[in-house]
């Protein structure tokens, strides 16, 4: 049932980006919708099925761009590498830090593609590279919140209806 | 002395003989009353009038309620109607537009001396740092890697990834880009790059050619993916460093890659296919 619902949000997740979002923020583009998807698998999810269904995302989005593959797995998985061991260090159940997590998640994203980019000099110059920054930066701190609370809450709302089928529940 | 009833009687004969005495005289001579009538004329009839009008605004209000009621009712039909009518108009504008931009595409398609086909933009590269375009057609329909994809104002991009019946492409301004291209009017030689903020490099053009703004960068023909001739962009910025080898040369690419919704696609053209004029 699970891997229903992780296979919804990412056919739906990258319906929004691909096709949706291009027709508003054609230029900057907005930040990865998959960030806040990433940060629910790492926080809520068992190891194991986030870590599966982080990869299948990652394998998505790499399908969809145009980026070297491999990119957004990488990025992906580095972001719920690092989200699981900072819930094992630090508290961070508060609501409060989601708006900082989101910008770190988006950061660590743009950092990946700006350290292919870089290389090569055509990253479309400092001013490019900042204003992208900026705008992706300003809607992951502003809307990343909302997109995992949205999906916290349509998981509970799955789990009340089917079940946990190929993966076994955390115990908490 | 009289009584009661003896009284009655008498003023109710009166009254009769009077009447019928004044009745006589009055159907005798028409107008020997017109006095009084005239008389009563002014003091009546403002009443009558206030009752007329009365009357009639009752009687108005009441026939224009029920007219208002049909009124609404007409009204919400109407609106509906003009609603319908928008989404058609609208409708026939956005057939209007893309039967432009098919017509366009039609004539630009017997510019080119090779097979093409057309495709529908479905989707974009979800990542700001990549540009690339997702189109309705796939390896079904003759698609593969390597085909270049145009519109009737220039080079579009390239395909990258095919499936079945979707496939990607690969636009001019990706950084991962590359064009073999001539400057029209001097014809140096160079590469067109994309660098990911809308625009294009031409790269490995020597300072000895001579290129100015406004110049127009046509496909060389000899990657042997684009056909000779193609329109890429234009010459925005041109820097000769001293001391170097080649000139630092800025290009604006003709096609508009944030309007793109319909593209052609070169599946097969001959080793020397050149776009006619």
């Amino acid at each position: 049932m699970n891997c229903l619902f992780h296979v919804f949000f990412a056919v739906l997740l990258s319906g929004v980006q691909v096709a949706v979002i291009p027709a508003f923020f054609s230029d900057t583009g907005m930040y990865d919708l998959f960030i806040p998807y990433i940060f629910f698998l790492a926080f809520s999810r068992p190891f194991l099925e986030g870590l599966a269904a982080g990869c299948g995302m990652g394998l998505l989005s790499d399908s969809l761009s145009a980026a070297p593959f491999g990119l957004y797995i990488t990025a992906y998985l580095w972001f719920f590498f690092l989200i699981r061991w900072g819930l094992t260090v630090l508290q961070i159940n508060s609501r409060m830090f989601l708006p900082p997590v989101m910008i770190l998640g988006v950061l660590g994203e743009g950092a990946v593609f700006l350290a292919d980019a870089l290389p090569g000099g055509r990253s479309g110059g400092l001013h490019h590279v900042l204003r992208i920054f900026a705008w992706q930066l300003f809607w992951g701190g502003l809307t990343g919140p909302f997109v995992f609370t949205a999906v916290s809450v349509f998981h509970r709302k799955w789990k009340r209806g089917g079940g946990n089928l190929l993966f076994p529940e955390r115990v908490h | 002395m009289f009584s009661k009833r003896t009284l009655l009687i008498l003023f109710l004969l009166t009254s009769v003989s009077l009447n019928a005495v004044i009745l006589f005289f009055s159907l005798r001579h028409p107008g020997a009353f017109s006095g009084a009538e005239e008389a009563v004329f002014p003091v009546t009839a403002p009443f009558q009038e206030l009752a007329n009008m009365l009357i009639d605004k009752s009687r108005r209000c009441w026939r224009d309620y029920f007219y208002l009621v049909s009124v609404g009712e007409e009204n919400l039909r109407l609106k509906k109607e003009l609603g319908r009518a928008e989404e058609t108009r609208n409708r026939c504008t956005e057939l209007e537009l893309a039967n432009q931009r098919f017509r366009n595409l039609l004539r630009f398609r017997r510019k080119i001396d090779s097979r093409v086909l057309a495709a529908e933009v479905i989707g974009k590269d979800p990542s700001p740092w990549y540009r690339s375009i997702i189109i309705n057609k796939g390896e079904k329909d003759g698609l593969r890697k390597s085909f270049p994809v145009l519109v009737p104002e220039g080079v579009v991009g390239v395909v990258t990834n095919v499936s079945a019946h979707y496939a990607r492409v690969l636009l001019l301004v990706d950084r991962n880009s590359a064009v073999d291209a001539l400057v029209q009017k001097s014809r140096a030689r160079g590469i067109v790059r994309g660098d990911s903020a809308g625009a294009c490099i031409y790269e490995y053009v020597l300072l000895r050619h001579e290129v100015e703004i406004g110049d127009t960068v046509v496909s060389s023909g000899l990657d042997g993916v684009f056909p000779k001739g193609l329109r890429v962009g234009e010459v925005t910025d041109v820097v000769r460093r001293t001391g170097g080898i080649f000139q630092e040369i800025k290009v604006k690419p003709y096609a508009d890659f944030e309007k793109l919704e319909e593209v052609i696609v070169v599946i097969h053209h001959p080793p020397n296919a050149e776009v006619l004029p």
